[in-house]
């Protein structure tokens, strides 16, 4: 049997099980753009849906050809059609609030999303497995103690509720940190870490919590296992079988749990953005709600999905990289 | 300790150190033998309530009409020409002014502690605004309501020198056709468009007046309308009749009729009507990037504008009008409130919308509150009360879908029987009855007291302020009788059951400027004393408003109404499109009552003023008899603005925005 052939074998689960993944992203991905259009359309007028306010000032023609620009006189599969189209080619149409495209509307918000949460991601992604493995390590001691109080207050806490108090004390009382909102472009790169400090914490503040019980709790049950043991036994040092042995498949849980956190972080700070007035995506979806912005609420809609879906799938693939035993099944 | 002693003896503790002070010194002076004599001064700030009337002067601008006749011979005929001309005169008169607590100026109170100083350069403003600075676009609908006419970037034709009285801003002079299908508007000369786009020209004018109008628009297409409350009223005041340019500076505004609001409430600057922005912009620069900019005539410049974040306003070194102090004026947006004020409490932020219940915590560090002296009148209407049986317009047959069920505030004129009225009493009668005690069940001062902190004040029927001095209290008031709305609801069949209730109401106090929420809360309090059970709905407008325009709602509401429920609408304004049927297709009070219908068509046509008055109490005549609605608080629209930031800020009396002509600001 060559290298090649033995590849290539190995592979066929892999490429199965990839093929599956991608399937099933494209199926939930149909589904959300059903989802979202169908919402669209809900209700006894979806002309209703497309005018944010009123309608009574308007002349018959222009009613007429309102309902013509937007397909609306046209069967509702058809609608369907030529929407799922239109997205397909980036078309996304445009904000009824603000007459731009809602693509570039949702490109506007989306970088300063992706850049909060990816700080928050990695404030919570690296002190927290850190200090997962801490209070593993230590079972019982002080560190133990801290690190699980920690995480049960980190996952009992609403976001909204201790940004306002983070807001109150670090910002208004001890006046540390700017109150909120994102700094201007032309601020220097000082200052415009300074508006970072709140958001981050806050929005990394519960998932660290989570990284921390997922580590300690796969820590806990690796050094338990036999292999470590056999290491021990054989006088490997501590630190070794901690770092070389059982770290590595501690790791498996929470590197894949990271992706989705991520996910979550880009689609789910719409409180911590709505209270830091962080202009990102999920401030524009609220705002988009409250001003029936229909298209732009669809639009986002659709990218969280979608970020969902992408994200879901790395984490997939991330769990037949670290884990052997999805690669072979 | 010594500080506890002076506020547990009513002194402040300044009061004590100074007098701590003083008796030290003369003690000194005992100690040392000597006999001279000191006179000591000190300052002890006193709180004085006082009632101020304020007497003003101010030039009211009179049409008279002049008729002219001219004779023609024409081959032996003589024909008739007769020209209508109106002038403006001005005359001076002294009008008393009824805003009752606000004046349109700063009013400072004791604070607690002192302002913080500002953490931006002097002149420099910082404005933290729970608007998500996303909803404008520089050329069409956007600029239709607000924002840019209130911050003076864009301008208009007329702007308000009284509450129902405009002089001209844009416009130079104007005069109506003799059947008053159109007016000419001559433009003032001279007027610049920022960024170099040339001078005001007619075409400018008539091109963003045409561009508003949903019904007309080149850059709206058949496209988007109605970003604002007022879109729909300006397309029906315009209807389908595009304005053009007579020549280089006399535009011809046409309408669908002519209504005596064109020049306040249209064309003013805080009215429904469009800025004017440069179709030379428009032309040079194409679509987007006007959608982006705003090219005005006003004393700032639209400088930068992060979509969801921030705009920057420049103000421009000199302006025909009035340049002004401050160099920049940044909005940012910030949503949650309290982080608003916390933003003004360490001077990130020099002034802030807050709203009216918290304007005392900003005023105890320091802050001062300010306003154009308009306020909302909030009221709760019963929706679904649906009278009117065809369209006005198109007289077709209207769908009513309110009465399904029975429910005890609804009206039903459709079928007067419905099984469970009194002897002898219609259902029209019935709910007439219950809506009255509700309205009589609640106490308004104290609502006012505690959900504004007495900021506000009592409003007893829609569209009419106490305050006016035209309001008759025996008249139209509704007053608190608790004892008198328990009979009216035993009397209406409603008596309580043995857990003490009558019946359930569904109310829905939407969750905006907090206070609609709060109110609602208070009223409902009310109502659960008088035996009525209420359901209280919290969620979001977006969620209710289709209902309302669909016409299947049927809760009582707490609203205010885009047009007729400020406290300073003129009392000629006309009054009921917003409870009938001209409304369909668009938001409403959720009432279509016939009456409402004609007071708004009659007034509207009316040309004589103290006519539309008369004609608009015949109207509180009728809602103080039927009560489709009541009235619960005038909230008082204001900002709050950092001393150390602004000196003063004297703005133009408002119609219905909050703040005007930052161009007036001075600075400490």
């Amino acid at each position: 049997m060559t290298r090649r052939g033995l590849t290539s074998t190995t592979n066929l689960p892999m490429r199965k099980y990839i093929l599956q993944r991608l399937v099933f992203a494209a199926i939930t991905l149909w589904g959300v753009t059903i989802l979202v259009f169908g919402l669209s359309r809900l209700g006894p007028d979806p002309l209703l849906a497309f005018v944010r306010d009123d309608t009574y000032g308007l002349a018959e023609h222009t009613v007429r050809e309102l309902r013509a620009k937007w397909g609306l006189d046209r069967p509702l599969v058809v609608q369907y059609g030529v929407w799922l189209g239109n997205i397909v080619r980036g078309d996304m149409g445009e904000s009824i609030a603000t007459q731009r495209s809602v693509r570039l509307t949702i490109m506007d918000a989306l970088p300063n999303t992706v850049q909060l949460a990816f700080v928050a991601w990695v404030v919570a992604t690296i002190p927290g497995i850190l200090l997962g493995v801490m209070s593993a390590i230590r079972r019982g001691s002080a560190i133990d103690y801290i690190g699980r109080g920690i995480a049960l207050v980190g996952q009992a806490t609403p976001a909204f509720w201790l940004a306002l108090l983070c807001i109150l004390f670090f910002a208004g009382y001890l006046q540390w940190v700017p109150v909120g909102t994102k700094a201007p472009s032309t601020a220097s790169l000082w200052v415009q870490a300074q508006h970072f400090i709140l958001p981050a914490l806050v929005l990394a503040f519960d998932p660290w919590a989570t990284y921390l019980r997922l580590t300690r709790s796969s820590m806990l049950e690796v050094l338990d296992s036999e292999y470590v043991k056999l290491a021990r036994a054989k006088g490997v040092s501590g630190a070794s079988v901690i770092m070389r042995h059982a770290l590595r498949n501690a790791l498996i849980q929470p590197i894949t749990v990271s992706a989705l956190l991520l996910a979550a972080f880009i689609t789910g700070s719409v409180f911590v953005e709505r209270v830091f007035a962080w202009p990102g995506i999920g401030a524009l979806a609220v705002q988009a709600a409250v001003d029936n912005d229909v298209p732009v609420v669809a639009g986002t809609a659709l990218i969280f999905g979608l970020g969902f879906v992408v994200l879901n799938f790395i984490a997939d693939m991330l769990y037949m990289v670290v884990d052997p035993r999805i690669r072979y099944a | 300790m010594r500080h506890k002693l002076g506020k547990a003896c009513g002194f402040t503790s300044r009061a004590v150190v100074t007098a701590g002070a003083v008796a030290a010194g003369l003690i000194a002076l005992v100690a040392c033998g000597t006999t001279e004599i000191v006179e000591v001064t000190r300052e002890v700030p006193v709180e004085v309530e006082r009632e101020v009337e304020v007497t003003r002067e101010v030039q009211r601008e009179v049409q008279v009409e002049v008729t002219r006749q001219v004779e023609v011979e024409v081959e032996r005929t003589v024909q008739v020409e007769v020209t209508r001309e109106v002038q403006r005169q001005v005359e001076v008169e002294v009008v008393v002014t009824a805003t009752p607590v606000l004046a349109p100026t700063a009013t400072p109170v004791p604070a607690a502690q002192p302002a913080p100083p500002s953490q931006q350069n002097r002149g420099e403003l910082v404005w933290a605004v729970g608007d998500s600075q996303r909803n404008w676009s520089g050329f069409n609908a956007g600029n239709l309501c607000c924002g840019a006419k209130a911050l003076s970037v864009v301008e208009t034709l007329f702007k308000p020198v009284g509450t129902n009285i405009a002089d001209n801003l844009l416009a130079d002079s104007f005069t109506f056709a003799d059947d008053l299908s159109y007016v000419d508007v001559k433009l003032r000369q001279g007027v610049e468009f920022h960024k170099g786009f040339g001078p005001l020209r007619a075409e400018d004018v008539a091109w963003s007046t045409n561009d508003t109008n949903p019904n007309l628009s080149s850059t709206l297409g058949s496209g988007q309308t109605s970003v604002t409350d007022g879109s729909g009223t300006w397309a029906g005041f315009l209807g389908s009749n595009p304005s053009e340019a007579i020549d280089d500076q006399t535009v011809r505004i046409r309408w669908e009729n002519f209504d005596p609001r064109w020049d306040t409430w249209f064309f003013g600057t805080d009215g429904l009507g469009a800025g004017i922005v440069s179709k030379k912009a428009f032309d040079d620069m194409g679509r987007d990037w006007n959608n982006d900019n705003i090219v005005g005539t006003g004393p700032f410049e639209f400088s930068n504008w992060v979509r969801g974040d921030r705009t920057e306003y420049t103000a421009l070194p000199s302006h025909w009008r009035q340049a002004a102090q401050i160099s920049k004026l940044t909005r940012v947006s910030v949503p949650d409130e309290s982080v608003r004020i916390i933003q003004l409490q360490t001077g990130q932020a020099d002034l802030a919308d807050i709203g009216t219940s918290n304007i005392p915590v900003a005023e105890r560090f320091g802050m001062v509150k300010n306003g154009s002296g308009t306020a909302r009148m909030v009221t709760v209407m019963f929706a679904g009360n649906l009278w009117e049986t065809n369209h006005p317009t198109t007289n077709e047959e209207l769908e009513i879908v309110t009465y399904t069920h029975d429910l005890p505030w609804l009206g039903n004129p459709h079928k007067p029987e419905d099984g469970n009225n009194p002897p002898g009493m219609d259902d029209m009668e019935q709910a007439r009855l219950v809506r009255t005690a509700l309205a009589m069940s609640i106490d308004r001062q104290l609502i006012n007291e505690a959900v504004l902190g007495g900021v506000g004040w009592p409003v007893e029927i829609p569209y009419f302020d106490i305050n006016h001095p035209d309001w008759d209290n025996s008249r139209w008031g509704v007053g608190y009788d608790p004892a008198m709305a328990e009979q009216l609801l035993d009397q209406a069949g409603y008596a309580r059951n043995s857990n003490g209730e009558r019946f359930t109401i569904a109310m829905f106090a939407w969750p905006v400027g907090h206070f609609f929420a709060d109110i609602g809360d208070a009223v409902a309090g009310f109502w659960e004393e008088v035996g009525v059970d209420v359901d209280i709905l919290h969620y979001e407008y977006t969620v209710f408003r289709p209902t309302l325009v669909g016409r299947s709602a049927t809760q009582a509401w707490t609203d205010t109404g885009p047009l007729e429920n400020f406290a300073t609408t003129p009392w000629d304004f006309p009054r009921g499109i917003q409870m009938s049927a001209i409304a369909r297709g668009g938001k409403s009070h959720g009432i279509e009552i016939p009456e409402a219908t004609a007071n708004y068509r009659n007034v509207s046509a009316e040309p004589d003023r103290a006519s539309r008055i008369d004609l608009n109490k015949g109207f509180a005549d009728f809602l103080r008899q039927w009560m489709p609605g009541f009235g619960v608080v005038a909230v008082p629209s204001l900002i709050v603005y950092n001393p150390n930031s602004i000196g003063s800020w004297a703005m133009e009396p408002g119609l219905r925005q909050a703040f005007n002509s930052p161009e007036k600001i001075t600075l400490p």
